[in-house]
């Protein structure tokens, strides 16, 4: 990624979980997160990949700093979240916002959507000249009409929720959106809808996105920037078309050959390269992550950890194939 | 039924859900043997359930685990183990892999296209994802708001999709990048199913609609040889 100052730098982030011993268990670490690097300039989109475990929704909640994370840096418009005592987080947290999975989740259910909408103007004192018209503006943005001010979430459809959802994380003028699989509990219509909201947004406002998805076609289609995340670790990023077209890290061209096509015409297209699951989390191999299920497995992926190589300009790789 | 139920079986969504935490995979399996006493003693049940766990990919040292020492992927194949240990004629797979990770869905994907083969059966896969659509299915039906509205053989659906609701669904879809344009997205929501209704369903939604659309409900007729289609405007030529 460009730019001297990225809006986000992201450094060397980690996050381990310390789970306690019990009857028949041995205590232990889980690395969620573990030496995760990456920047996203102001105006793009990362898309973050990777199956269940490999620690997306971790990085999403660490870059919100609804977790604390272990060591690292994250950096964002040049100020420290990791290290900002608590009393500035008030003030850092309009800068950045979360639109979740589950709208329907994570609309107060009591609460109108213009209540709904009321409550960050309130908590952070803002617009208080003017509520009503940053509201209004705000379900403009997203495609809705005024007379869902007056509803409750039963009375909208999911798609509907995931857009009140995503203008109340626009209220305060964020300068970066998390988004952590905001379309996957939606219809394919009704994913179309967002996602074209979400792309009006970005062009006309300038918004950063940190883009989790686990649907390929979803990230390729929003991203610039993509990473690949496998367990705790990224192990492919780069730009998306060469990350599409030139998969070179075996688990994300083992992730792209196992996704279903687009259509039957390229039906047999599939083929299963990684075998058997991910091994757990509390008991990583030493060397290299993938190498039990890996297909070009070699002793050396056994016992050293692949580096983080430059493929092809702005295209990382962390496998020890790439080394010559 | 109960000896009907033996030809036809079903593999649910959720392996978190549908199967008992409390029995081993071998009274999981083995129950649906019992039930229906088809085997004349307990080595017969235990040959068969040891049987279709080596046909669907599951090792021997797992039978007297649990579900919750197993990931979805194992799971789900315990599922498939299940509704296959009968030899049924027929099956019903509801969303079988909507709950597995992508990895883990093709894994299973073959499996399963792999049994339908060599157990020769038919199977009625429902499922929200194109692209498993594209992968297994031989006919497609597209059903809105509680009615089929287009079913064509797999390949001219893709190709050719008539109703307006098919084509709408197939641009929404994101193929590509941001640079080949905006998605499609349908206007409106789904008609309330508690009101009642003249004409078509897809009424309010639809950019196609004319005033016969209104008054009249479009049933399904046939197009082609494959083809059958819910709308009054299907045969032409000009749709957006």
């Amino acid at each position: 990624m460009t730019g001297a100052h990225p809006l986000l730098d992201v450094r060397h982030l980690k996050k381990h979980f310390r789970v306690s011993g019990g009857f028949l268990r041995k205590p232990g670490t889980v690395r969620a997160v573990d030496d995760v690097s990456f920047r996203l300039d102001a105006g793009k989109t990362l898309g973050l990949v990777g199956e269940s475990g490999s620690g997306k929704t971790t990085v999403a909640r660490l870059v919100l700093r609804l977790l604390a994370c272990t060591s690292g840096e994250i950096l964002l418009d040049g100020e420290n979240l990791a290290t900002a005592p608590s009393g500035e987080m008030k003030r850092l947290r309009r800068k950045m916002s979360v639109v979740f999975q589950d709208p329907n989740a994570s609309l107060n259910p009591r609460m109108t959507i213009r209540r709904s909408l009321e409550r960050p103007l309130q908590v952070n004192e803002e617009g208080a000249d003017d509520p009503e018209e940053r509201i209004r503006e705000a379900i403009a943005r997203v495609h809705l009409r005024e007379e869902v001010l007056h509803r409750y979430p039963h009375q909208l459809s999911g798609g509907q929720q995931q857009r009140v959802c995503v203008a109340r994380a626009m209220l305060l003028r964020p300068r970066l959106l998390v988004l952590d699989e905001p379309t996957s509990a939606l219809d394919i219509s009704v994913q179309a809808q967002v996602l074209n909201v979400l792309t009006d947004l970005q062009r006309t406002l300038g918004l950063a996105y940190l883009f989790i998805s686990h649907d390929l076609h979803v990230v390729r289609y929003v991203s610039d920037h993509t990473a690949v995340m496998y367990l705790g670790r990224i192990v492919e990023t780069g730009p998306s078309e060469m990350v599409f077209e030139n998969a070179l890290h075996p688990y994300t061209q083992g992730l792209f050959f196992a996704s279903p096509p687009t259509s039957p015409r390229e039906r047999g297209r599939r083929r299963t390269l990684l075998s058997s699951d991910p091994p757990s989390l509390l008991d990583l191999p030493p060397g290299c992550r993938l190498a039990p299920r890996c297909p070009y497995r070699t002793d050396l992926c056994d016992t050293e950890e692949p580096a983080m190589r430059e493929a092809a300009p702005g295209h990382f790789v962390a496998c020890h194939r790439i080394a010559e | 039924m109960k000896e009907i139920r033996q030809d036809m079986q079903v593999i649910f969504q959720d392996p978190y859900a549908s199967l008992n935490p409390r029995m081993t995979v071998m009274e999981l399996i083995a129950e649906s043997l019992i039930v229906n006493q088809v085997c004349k003693n307990k080595s017969e049940v235990d040959d068969r359930v040891y049987s279709i766990m080596k046909t669907v990919g599951l090792s021997p040292r797992t039978v007297n685990m649990y579900p919750h020492e197993m990931d979805g992927g194992r799971r789900q194949r315990i599922g498939i183990g299940r509704a296959l240990v009968l030899n049924p004629k027929f099956i019903v797979c509801d969303e079988p892999v909507s709950a597995l990770d992508v990895s883990i869905q093709a894994q299973i994907l073959d499996l399963m296209l792999e049994l339908r083969r060599s157990f020769n059966m038919a199977m009625l896969l429902i499922t929200h994802d194109f692209g498993i659509v594209s992968e297994t299915a031989d006919r497609v039906g597209v059903m809105y708001a509680g009615k089929l509205v287009e079913e064509n053989e797999v390949f001219a659906l893709f190709d050719a999709p008539r109703h307006p609701y098919t084509r709408m669904l197939m641009r929404a879809l994101p193929r590509g990048t941001k640079q080949g344009g905006r998605l499609e997205s349908i206007p409106g929501t789904l008609p309330d199913p508690t009101e009642p209704y003249r004409g078509c369903l897809f009424f309010e939604r639809c950019p196609l609609r004319v005033g016969r659309c209104a008054t009249e409900e479009p049933l399904l007729r046939r197009l082609g040889e494959t083809h059958r289609v819910a709308c009054w405007r299907a045969e032409e030529e000009e749709q957006p």
